[in-house]
């Protein structure tokens, strides 16, 4: 019983921090590190190593943190994590039926364009910088550009951390004798 | 269709569903407040992290003598450009004095000084998130300025403990601002972000006489932004004879990612 509770604390404040860690440090960052998006990485790996549960929580948390600093309205980051969530929890249970480098990639690189789209289309629907549509903005395609050079990095180096801790993510092969 | 028991998009959107409600009603007041005022000197701390690093990055990129020697030099003719921009706005004001032989008192300003927590990404330049807000006696338009007195930006939003700054460079932050040059006229015009790299002041009528160098300050129009607070430098001039309007791009004298102190004007 305290072991679970021990668990949920120690994940709550991992999360916090790292929420946290992006609003304040990550953004402060020149333009190419700001890109950097951990919110997003380490919710695809809470989603592809863990499951659905586990990645909803971490949205639970990161979203309502993003949202208490942020001047949107109220459950505007949680809306949007969770929908980014749930369409990659569907894509991976659907399409991508292994656990490979490639699903991670792939899924990290879906997750990182579903998430900036619904971002930047609900912020122009939302919120009060009516300017140029987001989607015709350079700088947005630029910006999308570096987040998914990060993400696919990021993938690469965390499954590869994951794979030296696990037997699950390794090709195995039945031999017939 | 059957719902699964356990379903965590279920259980999960309830959640959601609860705490909007919950946030609508107040409900949720007591622990955001608590919360926001428990990570306000972290976020800051991790924000000055961020803007030292961005600082000694951009420091880095380029040869580091000529580097340090031009920073000193634009943080001068940051510092000069206010005292010109101060001078120039206190002679003026001293010869309509003279005229009316009349001496008023100069109101002074209340200062809040912030330090910025947050920085909201999607804005082209960035908005800034800062540790005070309606508690503090901010409110929506008011000027914030650098600890050099460059204008940065003005107040958009407010909550009780914080508030959002559109920077000067951001798209669709206008202020009122006027022209100072030798001519003496004041031109007045509206500045805007350009694209969150420079400013564009544009609605100049063609007949004003501006060019690169010019000091832009704002002018003072409205209530809660006052005259003279520098915001750049003319460094180019549109004005094709066919149009109306005469155009400038504006170069603010702060680079406003090093920022992480600022100060918020109430007049």
């Amino acid at each position: 019983m305290w072991f679970k509770i021990g668990q949920v604390v120690i994940f709550i404040a991992l999360v916090s921090v790292l929420t946290l860690g992006q609003l304040s440090f990550i953004l402060a960052l020149p333009t190419f590190f700001k890109a950097l998006n951990l919110i997003l990485i380490f919710l695809v790996f809470a989603l592809f190593f863990y499951d659905l549960r586990t990645a909803s929580a971490f949205v639970l948390i990161s979203g309502f943190w993003s949202d208490l600093l942020s001047f949107h309205f109220f459950g505007f980051y949680l809306i949007v994590l969770f929908l980014t969530v749930w369409a990659a929890a569907g894509i991976l249970t659907n399409w991508l039926t292994n656990r490979s480098l490639y699903s991670f990639l792939l899924l990290i690189i879906t997750v990182t364009l579903i998430y900036n789209f619904l971002l930047g289309i609900l912020s122009y629907l939302f919120f009060y910088d009516r300017g140029q549509f987001i989607l015709f903005q350079s700088s947005f395609w630029l910006f999308l550009v570096y987040q998914i050079a990060w993400s696919a990095l990021a993938a690469i180096f965390l499954f590869s951390l994951a794979s030296a801790f696990t037997k699950r993510f390794k090709p195995f092969f039945l031999e017939r004798h | 269709m059957k719902i699964k028991k356990n379903d965590p998009v279920l259980i999960f959107t309830v959640v959601v569903i609860f705490l909007f409600f919950a946030h609508l009603l107040g409900l949720l007041k007591p622990v955001e407040d608590s919360l926001l005022w428990l990570v306000k000197p972290f976020s800051s701390r991790l924000y000055n992290w961020g803007a030292t690093f961005n600082n000694s990055y951009n420091t880095n990129k380029k040869n580091s003598d000529l580097q340090s020697r031009v920073e000193a030099l634009t943080k001068e003719v940051a510092l000069l450009t206010v005292a010109g921009s101060e001078c120039r706005e206190m002679s003026e004001e001293n010869k309509k004095l003279r005229d009316i032989l009349k001496f008023s008192a100069v109101s002074g300003f209340h200062n809040v000084a912030a330090k910025i927590m947050a920085k909201e990404t999607m804005a082209d330049g960035g908005n800034l998130v800062i540790d005070r807000g309606r508690f503090d006696g901010l409110r929506s338009g008011l000027a914030v300025v650098s600890e050099e007195g460059i204008m940065v930006g003005k107040i958009v939003e407010v909550k009780d403990s914080s508030a959002l700054i559109c920077l000067t460079v951001s798209p669709n932050c206008q202020l009122a601002a006027m022209v100072q040059n030798q001519n003496q006229n004041n031109t007045q015009g509206i500045t805007d972000g350009d694209l969150g790299l420079t400013i564009k002041m544009s609605y100049i009528p063609q007949l004003e006489k501006i060019a690169p160098g010019d000091v832009i300050t704002t002018s003072g129009l409205g209530d809660n932004i006052p005259r003279g607070l520098v915001i750049g430098r003319i460094t180019q001039v549109r004005n094709g004879s066919n149009e109306v309007w005469q155009e400038a791009t504006i170069e603010p004298p702060l680079n406003f990612d090093g920022l992480t102190v600022v100060s918020v004007i109430i007049p």
